[in-house]
Formats: structure tokens, sequence, C-alpha cells
């Protein structure tokens, strides 16, 4: 679907992105994790063709560069900062964002009402975004970058700062994206959402993909080992183990067990193991 | 076409909706136009009000009299009569009189003898603040005195009257030179015979030299003067409306400006940028949007004077001409700004210091002609200035095309340059954040 190859962006002295490759499946959930500052927004501005690189290439498999007009026709982009018209209506702000991609007036306000169903804003469609609430705003964010039904959808932390219920409903929207062919590229900082959404994730901090593949790969692969605790007369026991299943049928057949509980290495366990434990701003 | 028409209708949509930037761009430049037109024209609105003289008659003649009935009956004046001249000076000292005039013992007596030699004088005081309008006070009681002095010789019986006094006077007045005496004594006796011409003219009809057949010698040269005159402003209004459309178009940048910075600040121009539109039909666009808002203001401002204050301009081609530069030369200074400042906040501040020191140096708030000369020169550089002379060669300046094209080419000049540096700086500016 989009290829990039060795891309690289600097501005000034600083790097932004140094020498990222990464290759997006048709109907996939793409999620690129990472810390503030890692690259992440940089990464999708140049891959929404908004910035052009330095270096690498940037290809929309059999259309071309996103940085041609007709290409990023094809790509939709919910940019992490809410870029809405707060004294226009939502249904004003959709149907201008449809009309620069040509509809005309009447199409588009037809699919500005179908994306404000999908977001479940129907009932404020006539309301001026200055009072919707943050996940209001967020979730039209969102529809504004379906207005021209890309097939192609890039999402920059789209979940910043909204409450679980909006957060859900993102959620559901995204799979049901996939479900009808859409593929997604989706940046968060947050490992449950991307655990919990994405097909694949990579992880990139400094600029640079550190590791790429499933959720479940990742883990195998950088997670490291299960912990097994043990209650046994009263005290605990840690049992780092690559095998807990083993550990813990040990533990429930000896005498004196009254309790056990079972780590498993998650996203969070990866992306420490992998970027560090040093902060970032 | 139809995106780069959406973003400047969207953009006129959210100037409309900004209450405060609504304000600035149409309701104060029209409380600006009125207020100020008012003050000049008084409340009546029928011309410009009387500058406060006070009047002193310390001669109590009929010429004296003849002068205070010119002066009140005038509209640039308004006359109070004192009985002394310290009460007088005391009203200009405390603010109440813009000045004095002081008509003093033998005013009369000079007309009488104005041909003897001497002169007629009059004395002033005036506010040490009244500025311009000494001389303005000055010219006109100047004017007013040849005007005695031309209808005293207008009407044949009193100007033999006077010929006759004065031939009397200089038959008895023993210290005038022979040579004098001899060119004065030509000199009325030439007087006689142009009376007596004037009378068998004023006895026929078809060659009456004026519709009410007086004699008035200098007739023909007031026409041109009234001809002159007709080109000035007819009310303040013709002056205070055009400094109104210079302040819309100030409200038009300042809020279009803000509006492109918005975009900026709120990420929206990322949306346009990803739409498949290129830079020049973004900035297109936002430079239509800008346009069509600043012909509006200016439309609405001119039919809010034409109707209900009476400004009628000479030409409606060349004020449709002036409005046009005013506008693409403007919106070329918006895009300037809106390209230069990052946020909001930043393109406020750039226009109200930038903009609103060449808006008052340009004339939009004292007109130019009550500025000092270095101001009027350095006047030029303001967009300002341009279109306020365009407005008002076309209002009441009776400009012809060939006087109007020098105005709307520095609009138009410093329209294109500018939008020209903001698509530079726009394009390098969207390539590289």
């Amino acid at each position: 679907m989009l290829s990039l190859d060795n891309v690289r962006k600097s501005f000034g002295q600083t790097t932004a992105v140094d020498g990222i490759s990464f290759r997006l499946e048709q109907r996939e959930i793409f999620g690129l994790l990472g810390p503030n500052g890692s690259g992440k927004t940089t990464t999708i501005r140049m891959a929404a063709g908004l910035l052009a690189p330095d270096a690498g290439s940037i290809e929309m498999e059999g259309l071309g560069q996103p940085i041609n007009p007709t290409v990023r026709s094809r790509i939709g982009l919910a940019p992490q900062t809410l870029a809405l018209y707060d004294t226009l209506t939502a249904t004003e702000n959709l149907t201008f964002f449809g009309t620069l991609y040509g509809s005309d007036r009447r199409a588009a306000r037809a699919r500005a009402s179908a994306l404000l169903d999908m977001v479940g804003l129907s009932d404020r469609a006539d309301d001026r975004v200055e009072a919707y609430s943050g996940g209001m705003k967020r979730r039209l964010n969102l529809a504004a970058a379906l207005m021209h039904e890309p097939p192609l959808v890039m999402l920059d932390e789209p979940t910043v700062g909204v409450d679980p219920q909006s957060r859900n409903a993102i959620f559901d929207i995204i799979r049901s994206l996939r479900e009808r062919g859409t593929t997604i590229i989706y940046t968060t900082h947050y490992m449950e959402e991307a655990q919990r959404l994405c097909d694949r994730v990579g992880i990139i901090d400094s600029g640079r993909v550190l590791a790429i593949d499933t959720v479940d790969g990742l883990i195998h692969a950088h997670g490291g080992d299960s912990i097994v605790r043990i209650e046994r007369n009263g005290a605990w026991e840690s049992t780092p183990t690559p095998e807990p299943m083993v550990v813990l049928s040990h533990a429930l057949a000896a005498e004196g067990t009254t309790s056990v509980h079972v780590e498993r290495p998650d996203l969070e366990h990866v992306f420490l193991s992998l970027t560090g434990r040093s902060l970032r701003d | 076409m139809r995106a780069a028409l959406a973003i400047a209708l969207k953009d006129i949509r959210l100037l409309a909706r900004d209450r405060v930037g609504f304000f600035f761009i149409f309701i104060f430049p029209a409380i600006f136009g009125i207020l100020f037109g008012l003050i000049f024209a008084g409340a009546t609105g029928s011309g410009p009000s009387g500058i406060s003289v006070g009047w002193v008659d310390q001669d109590a003649s009929e010429q004296s009299a003849a002068l205070l009935e010119k002066l009140q009956t005038s509209s640039s004046f308004t006359i109070t009569t004192f009985e002394s001249s310290d009460m007088a000076t005391d009203a200009v000292r405390r603010g109440q009189q813009r000045a004095v005039l002081i008509v003093p013992e033998g005013f009369g007596a000079a007309y009488e003898q104005l041909v003897l030699g001497g002169g007629i004088r009059v004395e002033g005081v005036v506010d040490p603040g009244a500025g311009m309008t000494t001389g303005m006070i000055e010219g006109s009681v100047t004017g007013m005195l040849f005007e005695l002095l031309a209808e005293q010789f207008a009407e044949s019986e009193t100007a033999r009257s006077t010929v006759d006094d004065l031939r009397r006077a200089l038959a008895e007045d023993d210290d005038v030179d022979p040579a004098q005496r001899l060119v004065f004594s030509t000199f009325l006796a030439a007087a006689d015979n142009l009376i007596d011409s004037v009378e068998q003219e004023a006895g026929d009809e078809a060659t009456a030299s004026s519709s009410d057949g007086t004699f008035s010698p200098i007739s023909i040269d007031f026409s041109a003067v009234e001809s002159v005159d007709r080109e000035g402003p007819r009310s303040a209004f013709d002056i205070t409306f055009p400094q109104a459309c210079a302040w819309g178009l100030l409200g038009v940048v300042t809020g279009f400006g803000s509006l492109v910075a918005g975009e900026r600040q709120r990420g929206t121009l990322s949306r346009l940028l990803m739409a498949p539109l290129s830079r020049a039909h973004v900035l297109g666009g936002k430079a239509l949007g800008c346009f069509l808002t600043a012909l509006a203001v200016q439309a609405l401002l001119l039919l809010v004077g034409r109707l209900a204050f009476g400004v009628v301009p000479d030409s409606w081609v060349m004020l449709g001409l002036a409005v046009l530069s005013a506008c693409v030369g403007f919106v070329g200074l918006m895009m300037l700004l809106a390209v230069v400042s990052k946020t909001e906040a930043g393109s406020e501040g750039l226009a109200r210091a930038v903009l609103l020191v060449l808006a008052l140096v340009g004339g939009a708030g004292v007109p130019l002609a009550f500025m000092p000369d270095w101001v009027r020169v350095g006047a030029s550089v303001s967009p300002f200035k341009w279109a306020i002379l365009a407005l008002e060669g076309a209002i009441w300046r009776g400009y012809a095309l060939g006087e109007m094209l020098p105005a709307c080419a520095v609009l138009l000049g410093m329209g294109v340059v500018s939008f020209l540096i903001a698509a530079r700086l726009f394009r390098s500016d969207t390539a590289t954040a």
C-alpha cells in the first residue's frame, strides 16, 4: 500500500527522522509507537506528502510519491492538533473539507451527514465546534479525514485528551474502517491502545524504527520472561521464567502454597526494553 | 477554482462570525465616517459648522455693519458680538472663541479715503492653537472686505456719490502732491465715464451684464472661482467617508491576516495543503475572500454615505477604479502580513504596529492637508494615502483618468509586489515547515 525506504529528515542540526523504512499492507492497522519527540509526526507528515524527505523514498504502490497532489488525494490525515474551524458547525466543517476534494455541496453535505452519524455526532451536527467537548472534537477531527473516502488514513495521536467512552468509540470507528478495506496508520504513545488495536506495531525512537512485528511477535522477541509470584506460608516469591505454566504447576503441587500470580510481559515491557528508561521530551 | 472559491467563502463566513472582527470591519469605519462627518458638518449635516469668532465693533459705521452681516451669513463662521475688546479677548483665552475680530474706529472712513492712501484695517486676536484657522479667517475676511469695496462701486448711484466725495476730498486736501493730484483727477474722470456707460448699458436689458441688473465688473471672475469651488467637498462627509473606507480596509486586512495565521496555528493549514490543491490555489482562495470582503465593505460604506449623507461621487467609473485598486493593494498587503506572522496574536500585533502607523500617516485619521510637509512627503509609502486620494479623486476632487491613474497604479503595484513576495514566502515556508 505504502512503503518508506530509508527516509531521512532534519530540521537544522536536529535529525528528526534517521533512515526509517517500513511497508504498510492493505487493510491493516499499523501502529507507530514511540515516546514524545521520537519522530512519529514528522514521519506521518512525510508519508502524507506534507513534507519532502531529505533522503530516501516514499511510494504509494502503483501511484507514486505522496508529494504529488493526485497521490495525496488518496490519503486522509487526522492531525494531532484539532484541525477544525471552531466557529463553523460540524456540518459546515465537513462540507468545506469535502469541497476541497472536488465534491459539489450537495454530495459533500450527504457525505458529512453519513460521517457524523458514524462518529455519533448527528444530533450536534448544526452546533458550532466551539461548543463541543474534547472527545467530540476528536471524533469530528477523524471524520474530517474521511470526507473524501481515502483508502489510506493516517491518524496522528487520535485519542489525546479524550475520555474512555470517546476512545472506545474511536477504536470502533477505526476497526469498522478496516473492515471496509481501509488501511490505517496510527501513531500513539499509549501502549494499551497499540496492543488493543494494531495488527502490527513499529516501535520508533530517536527517528529510527527499532522493531516491527505483530504485538505477540514483539512480546515474544523483546518482552522478556514472565514472572510467576507465589505466596507460600505468608511470604511472596518471584520467579522469572520463559515457561510460566511449568513453574505454576510445580507451585500448585507444593505444600504451603496459598496464592499464585502470573505477570506476562506486555508491549510496555517491549517498549521499555527497546527504548530504555531515560526521560524524553 | 471551486476549491479556491470554497476557501474564500469559508473565510468570509469565519470573519462574519467573529463579532469583534466584524465590528472593526463594518461598524467602526461607518461610525468613524458618520461621527467625524457630524463633528465637522454640525448636527444638521448641512456643511462645515462655523468657526466661533468674536466681534467687536468700535466704529459703528455703515461699512462695519455690512461686514458683520457678511460674517453672520457665512456658514464658515459663528459670530458672537462683544461690547469690548477685553471681554472678547478673554473669551478667546478661555477657549470659548477661536478668534476675535476688532473693527477699530475709522474703519468706515478708511473706505471713503481709500483712494487717497492709507488702508482698511481690522484687528484680530486668535487662539494660539488655532493653527491653520488663522489663515482661513484672514483669507475669508479679506475676501469680504474686497466684496464690500466692489459692492460700493457696483451701484451707480453709490459709486457716483463716492467719486464725488473723493473729488471733493481731493480738492480740499492741500498736502497732495501735484503729480498725484493729476493722476487721481484723471482716475476720477475715468470713473465718471465708466459709471455713465454702466448706466446706459443698465437701461438696455439685452446687454445687461448680470441677471439682476446690478453692475458687477468682476462677476465673470466670480463664476470661474465658483467652478473651482464646486470641485471641492460638498460636505464634511465627502472627506470622512473615504477615510472610513480606509479604516474598513484596515479592518479587513487585520481580520484576514489573523485568519491565515490562525490556519497555521490550529492545524487547518495542513488540511488545506493535504487537499489536491496547489499552494497557489490556497493563496488565491485566501486572496479572493479578502478581496470580496474589502469590496463589500467599501460598497457598504459608500452606500451608507450616499443614502444617508449625500456622498455622491463626481464619477462612478472613477470610483469603481479607485475601489478596485484599493482592494487589490490591500489584499496584497494582507497576504504579506499573514505569511510573515506565525500566530494569530502575532498577526494582530503586526497589523496594529504597521497598519495603524501607515493609516495615521496616510491621512486616515487626520487629513493629510493638516499634516506638516515632512509627514505629507513620508505618507507616500502608505497605501492608505493613495487609497484615500483615489477615493477623494472620484468623490470630490473631480479627477480625470490621467489624474486618477498614478494613485491607482501605486495601489496596484503595492498589491502585486506584496502578493508575489507573500507567495514566495508561503511556498518556501510550507515546503520546509
